[in-house]
């Protein structure tokens, strides 16, 4: 996927620009879809699975799980697509006729390993936190998405430049888990 | 260490190995310490899902977005061709004596100032957060997908006059000329707005047609009008005199 892919790094990537996303995204759509049509599914449901490929692999670069890119990010989203491609044939029962290829899953699952593919549903606890969280101010929203999601210390919440003291990070956090206890007890 | 900065410790993934052994231990015998981890854990997947939904929304628009870029470049293309196919159609004419019949191509004059109107009437910005019925038929109208711009223009509940004027454009783009030319007379009688353009659009369709007496007509109708095409009628008049 030309420069893009060669130069790029953990780093850029974690500083999550639009730009360089846009770009990852479009350019390697028409590879996917090329690669996915052999498996007989729709080209909406080949461009599902692309973005939910896509924002798996955004989820594991965000919250640090991905530590350093061992293959280019175009591998890496490719990779995942195959494991959600081969995971839904499976659900669907469709394994019999398509051309299913084991030797791909044991080429990719070195990426496998380093990637986490969460496809669970929520549980009602966790539908419910969901819920209320979106309720909650942008302040307490944007502090608990970069300590929880990004898994960023208070350290370097405070680095962000938005609160003057850790003491002040800390107790803005506490204030906000205090809110959505709160709100969960009255729902 | 405060338990609650062990578990900051552990959402952060900054616990040393000596911390770490100490949460394992707490979670195993402290019951609130237990409660405590899983609503910060259940918190955390909630707010990944959310993540995951707003990416999935904004990956939607973009998909949208590449689509009708998509569209648009392949109905470029189509017009470029329908270009091509009007001059190759007025060569042959030529070479079969069209002009010296005539005494005038209309096939190539309607091909040199046909020009879709553009949307002047609704200004479509990327940061628009009502996508109304109107605002999707005016972004199929300039993406040039004009069956969707047909298809939205005609499920607009009390439209604006001016709608009127783009559906005629609409059907001109998707070659109908009868229904276009219906309703551009239509605007010349019942509306107030787009009269001078409804009368060039109609001269358009009647040099197309070759029906040279009435597209002369309509011409001197935009002539009695304001200022549009005021320049460009007049050129036509002279050529079909």
């Amino acid at each position: 996927m030309g420069t893009l892919d060669l130069d790029i790094t953990i780093e850029d990537l974690q500083k999550g620009s639009e730009i360089i996303y846009k770009k990852i995204y479009e350019n390697n759509r028409a590879r996917f879809i090329h690669f996915a049509r052999r498996y007989n599914l729709e080209d909406d449901d080949i461009i599902d699975v692309y973005q939910d490929a896509y924002i798996a692999f955004y989820t594991n670069v965000m919250s640090g799980k991905l530590q350093a890119l061992t293959s280019s990010v175009s591998t890496y989203i490719i990779s995942i697509g195959k494991f959600m491609i081969f995971d839904r044939i499976k659900r669907s029962n469709k394994m019999e006729i398509v051309d299913f290829d084991v030797r791909l899953l044991q080429k990719e699952s070195k990426i496998s390993e380093t990637i986490e593919m969460e496809t669970e549903a929520l549980t009602t606890q966790q539908r419910l936190l969901k819920k209320h969280f979106k309720t909650l101010g942008k302040q307490c929203q944007e502090l608990l998405t970069l300590f929880y999601y990004r898994g960023y210390t208070i350290k370097e919440i405070l680095s962000q430049g938005d609160y003057n003291t850790e003491n002040v990070v800390k107790s803005t956090k506490s204030r906000c888990m205090k809110t959505l206890r709160e709100r969960i007890k009255l729902n | 260490m405060k338990k609650e900065e062990l578990l900051n410790g552990y959402f952060s993934h900054s616990l040393t190995p000596n911390q770490e052994q100490l949460f394992e231990s707490l979670l195993a015998e402290d019951a609130e310490f237990k409660a405590q981890f899983e609503f910060e854990k259940n918190l955390k997947l909630a707010i990944k899902e959310t993540e995951s939904e707003r990416l999935k929304t904004k990956l939607k628009t973009l998909e949208t977005e590449i689509k009708t870029r998509k569209e648009s470049d392949e109905k470029t293309q189509w017009f470029n061709w329908k270009i091509a196919a009007a001059v190759l159609l007025f060569m042959s004419a030529s070479w079969f004596g069209y002009d010296a019949f005539f005494g005038v191509n209309t096939v190539e004059l309607y091909a040199t100032n046909y020009v879709t109107h553009p949307n002047t009437v609704f200004p479509i910005t990327r940061s628009d957060t009502i996508n109304s019925i109107e605002r999707q038929a005016f972004v199929a109208y300039e993406a040039q997908d004009f069956d969707m711009a047909l298809t939205n223009f005609n499920t607009i509940k009390n439209p604006e006059e001016y709608i009127l004027f783009y559906k005629a454009q609409t059907y001109l783009e998707l070659g109908d000329l009868e229904k276009a030319k219906g309703l551009l007379n239509k605007n010349t009688t019942e509306a107030s707005s787009f009269i001078g353009e409804s009368h060039w659009y109609l001269a358009l369709i009647y040099l197309k047609q070759n029906d040279i007496v009435r597209a002369k007509k309509e011409l001197k109708l935009v002539l009695r009008q304001q200022n549009y095409k005021r320049q460009e009628a007049k050129k036509l008049l002279n050529k079909l005199s």
